[in-house]
């Protein structure tokens, strides 16, 4: 199976270049190991428009679900406020309590 | 749906006009990594990837391969021709610019085998979890660093024995102004020590984009946060730096890590201490949990281990969950700095479940433990971990 697999790779780019609409999208998503899937869109809900206006000015959103174990709404209240003071994001204050509290409500995974 | 037969030609000549432009920037800056292809991405922008760990199986990481940690988003593709180092600061009497050619004519070449670690590295998997880039085993590398020795450099600048530490700001940017800069120092002992260089060389080619090009620094034994990438700016500081990333990142509280909490007492508080030197630790490269193993068929265990300089003197295995351990076959240990590789051969028993361990001991005698030391950043997890394996 691992011979197979080693053979897609070599093929994929020939293959790729067969079908130009979608050049970008065929090697990405690979037969390789490791599999780096496309990042999943947040969840939707209050708020979400305004994390991922503000937040992707600087980073990609992957943040926000990478950190959902480590997190609760205090923690991400603590996070939001070290992206504004440390960090320098202009967020209006309205916002922040939109963005902590959609954080709070989809990405709290922290253990209790 | 179909496309049309121009429009397939239009768009190859795009991609091919797309891909020539790429080769025809190569003479000045080197062509990405494919980061997506040969490593694990954590994040995309910044740019945070690491190693897969079956791709640590060797004693040199080869470049393609390693790791990426940035702090900012923007990598600089400053030509290398225009590229600029400043020497400067109230601790230089003459303050100099030097350019990469100027930097590889004028000073000794050195070249050092080195492990370059992230602090955070194995942070995912601390219990409770705790924030930060999350990641696995594999935001470690080692390698041959060549370039100039700093205390060359500041030598002939002239450093003032008044200076305390020494800074350094690569070309890197961040999005909004009012991002802090990415700004590391170091103590000016360490800078003036003849392991601490100026790199343009890894593993015999320039490095990668991503891991600093065209010169970065290298600090053996330090973990990777004072390895500034894309140096431009090198400022001897009379007074101890308050920038944001010494002051507020990358430190540890006191008392945790006894063993490699020293050495930077200019940016020592009352409750914490910038991070330094590494700790002891190990990998097994060549086992995921879960894995199969072929009963009555030897089976050699894999890994390396280092920490930060004293070198390593020997790695433990064990194959039953820590109850005995064995002492592994050790490789060559190419300097200090380098890691060291090990191997342990066992032949499994069909139908058993087997619990593997590594230990590593370094010349200092300290050792790791079997439970992570508990921090808020997550650093230095060092703990021995368990991969289950089953022969069949």
């Amino acid at each position: 199976m691992k011979r197979s697999v080693r053979t897609l790779w070599l093929v994929a780019p020939v293959l790729s270049s067969f079908i130009p609409v979608l050049p970008f999208a065929t090697p990405v998503i690979s037969a390789a190991a490791p599999r780096n899937l496309p990042p999943a869109p947040l969840a939707a809900g209050e708020g979400r428009q305004q994390t991922v206006a503000y937040c992707s000015s600087c980073h990609s959103t992957e943040y926000i679900p990478m950190n959902a174990p480590a997190q609760d709404a205090a923690g991400w209240q603590k996070t939001v406020t070290k992206m504004v003071q440390s960090y320098g994001a202009p967020i209006p204050e309205q916002d922040q309590k939109l963005i902590v509290n959609y954080l709070s409500a989809h990405y709290s995974g922290k253990a209790r | 749906m179909k496309t049309r037969p121009w429009i397939r030609a239009a768009t190859a000549l795009l991609l091919l006009s797309i891909s020539t432009s790429v080769f025809a920037a190569d003479a000045v800056v080197p062509k990405p990594k494919n980061l997506e292809r040969d490593l694990i991405r954590r994040t995309e922008r910044p740019a945070n990837y690491e190693t897969p760990i079956e791709d640590l199986n060797s004693l040199y990481t080869p470049a393609n391969k390693l790791f990426v940690r940035s702090h900012l988003p923007n990598t600089a593709t400053t030509p290398i021709e225009k590229w600029e180092i400043r020497i400067e600061g109230e601790g230089i009497e003459k303050p100099m610019k030097l350019s990469i050619e100027q930097l590889k004519k004028d000073f000794p070449a050195v070249e050092i085998p080195a492990v370059v670690m992230c602090a955070g590295n194995r942070r995912s998997e601390f219990q409770p979890r705790v924030t930060g880039v999350q990641w696995g085993k594999g935001a470690i590398g080692n390698g041959l660093w060549k370039g100039v020795r700093l205390k060359d450099i500041l030598q002939k600048a002239g450093v003032k024995p008044s200076t305390v530490e020494v800074a350094f700001n690569g070309a890197d940017f961040p999005s909004l102004p009012a991002t802090p800069d990415f700004i590391k120092s170091i103590p000016l002992t360490r800078a003036l020590d003849d392991s601490t260089l100026l790199a343009y060389e890894y593993n015999g080619a320039p490095l990668p984009l991503e891991n600093g090009y065209p010169v970065r620094l290298v600090i053996p034994g330090w973990v990777a946060t004072y390895w500034v990438k894309q140096v431009v700016e090198i400022h001897a500081l009379t007074k101890p730096s308050d920038n944001f990333w010494m002051k507020k990142a990358y430190r540890i509280d006191k008392g945790k890590f006894p063993a490699v909490e020293k050495g930077f007492a200019s940016q020592e508080n009352e409750t914490s201490a910038p991070i330094t030197e590494m700790v002891v630790n190990s990998i097994i490269t060549n086992l995921q949990d879960g894995q199969k193993l072929k009963a009555g068929r030897e089976f050699r265990v894999q890994g390396f281990a280092w920490d930060g300089g004293r070198g390593i003197k020997t790695v433990e295995v064990s194959t039953d969950g820590g109850a005995t351990w064995t002492d592994a076959t050790l490789g060559v240990q190419p300097g200090p700095y380098s890691w060291r590789q090990f191997t342990h051969a066992f032949k499994p028993a069909k139908g058993r479940e087997y619990r593997i361990l590594a230990r590593a001991t370094n010349g200092a005698g300290q050792t790791q433990p079997a439970a992570a030391v508990a921090n808020g950043p997550g650093y230095h997890n060092n703990s021995t971990y368990e991969t289950v394996a089953v022969a069949r």
